[in-house]
């Protein structure tokens, strides 16, 4: 097989050129016969221009693009018709049982439980009421501290786990929607 | 125009092996002419930049920067051969004479650098596995599976429930057991064919192609150009193996291979 470049290889490059590389930064130089060589350095903490933008890496630079971002900003997630927000809370979530937790602002509705992209209006997951089998509450240990994780399971096989401070709450919301579905 | 616009700052791309100065095209980003900077034998692939640069004004044209950037970097290296890319962005305060005295100051950790990397690129190797597959496989190669799977068939759907999660765990074991077996056996037949190897330590974007397969590992690889063709050979074979799938893409410059630190560190 032989190597390729391809439309979607857009995150490897990112990766390769927002987050490595050579950079101008302090460890590296600084003056230069007494000058200093000042490094504008735009690395990122992720790749992705939409986390460019949304950790305003240029920053250093740019006013636009935060009064871009300011002006584009969304205060709450498009709901369906009818659709109606029951409850919403800061929490983490994973899914079926991988190792990662992704942080998000997460969204019960009468619908669907979701979780919600603030800066770009988008959706990380989204499971809807009628799909759930199962909902229980479970105790796991993550970074060596025990903690309630609401464990969803849904029609497809996949497990949805969410980890919030209100989890006991967000579990009684939850099964109180799908009862009244 | 206030002052800090007539400062003089160059927008950096690139170390490369060159003893002639010369103007390579508006390749680079918003057109502007990139030219090398010459000390001895190596060169600094510079544009004219203003001190604060417009920023982006949308994505679109943040990405189209990214691309540009990029482009540029593929444009020298077809033309200089390896070279030492730099970050998206670095902009030096200062002239050409500024950059020379720091490309003399510098000197031999770049040239032993641009040495080290002559004749090579980098490449990503992504290996995916598919988890229905391999439950399958598993399932098929353990009776003690089997046993368990065979109990819950004949068990209510809430009874079931947990001997379920024993079986699941149990299952995922087994997974992981075989990726790991065979996940090392990859290592080594791919670490044969490259120079350096990295394992990726961001969690690997799984694309579209390879949509429902999980990552198996994703290795940033050093690859002399002559050896591209026997890795692709070896991963092939990977590819085939049921279950899995390999992606392979590059060339890149060897961003994720630069180790400039532990050479100033010598200087």
């Amino acid at each position: 097989m032989m190597p390729e470049r391809e439309d979607d290889s857009l995150v490897e490059l990112l990766d390769r050129l927002l987050k490595k590389g050579l950079v101008l930064n302090a460890d590296v130089l600084i003056t230069v016969a007494g000058v200093p060589l000042i490094g504008l350095s735009l690395k990122l903490l992720a790749a992705g221009i939409e986390t460019m933008l949304e950790y305003g890496i240029f920053e250093q630079f740019d006013q636009t693009t935060r009064a871009w971002a300011l002006e584009h900003r969304v205060t709450s997630p498009t709901l369906m018709e009818e659709e109606e927000k029951k409850l919403n809370f800061f929490g983490s979530y994973s899914q079926n049982q991988g190792k990662a937790w992704n942080y998000g602002y997460m969204y019960l509705t009468n619908r669907r439980i979701f979780g919600w992209h603030k800066a770009f209006n988008k959706i990380l997951y989204e499971v809807k009421l009628k799909d759930i089998l199962e909902v229980v509450l479970v105790t796991n240990v993550h970074e060596e501290t025990e903690r309630k994780e609401l464990c969803i399971k849904i029609n497809n096989d996949s497990v949805l786990s969410l980890h919030s401070i209100n989890i006991e709450e967000v579990h009684d919301a939850l099964i109180s929607e799908i009862y009244s579905e | 125009m206030n002052e800090t616009e007539q400062e003089n700052c160059l927008y950096v791309y690139a170390i490369l092996n060159t003893a002639t100065e010369q103007n390579l095209g508006p390749i680079g980003i918003n057109d502007n002419p990139v030219y090398t900077i010459v000390y001895k034998d190596i060169a600094a692939a510079v544009h004219f930049s203003e001190k604060k640069p417009e920023p982006a004004k949308n994505e679109q044209q943040a990405k189209e920067w990214v691309f540009t950037h990029n482009y540029a970097i593929d444009k020298m290296t077809e033309k200089f051969g390896t070279l030492l890319p730099f970050s998206f962005g670095c902009v030096a305060l200062g002239n050409d004479e500024t950059i020379r005295f720091w490309l003399q100051k510098n000197y031999e950790p770049f040239k032993s650098e641009l040495e080290k990397l002559n004749g090579t690129a980098e490449y990503l190797v992504q290996i995916f596995y598919d988890p229905k597959i391999l439950a399958e496989k598993v399932l098929k190669n353990s009776t003690e599976l089997q046993a368990l799977n065979a109990k819950i068939q004949g068990m209510s759907k809430g009874k079931g429930y947990i001997l379920q999660k024993q079986f699941d765990v149990r299952r995922d074991q087994a997974i992981t057991q075989e990726l790991s077996k065979l996940g090392a056996e990859f290592g080594r037949s791919i670490h044969e064919n490259v120079k350096e190897m990295i394992p990726e330590e961001k969690k690997s974007n799984v694309p579209e192609k390879f949509k429902g397969k999980k990552s198996v590992i994703a290795l940033s690889c050093l690859v002399s150009n002559e050896n591209v063709e026997n890795l692709g050979q070896v991963l092939e074979q990977i590819n085939e193996h049921e279950g899995f799938a390999v992606r392979f893409t590059g060339p890149w410059a060897p961003y994720s291979f630069i180790d400039l630190k532990k050479d100033f560190e010598h200087t």
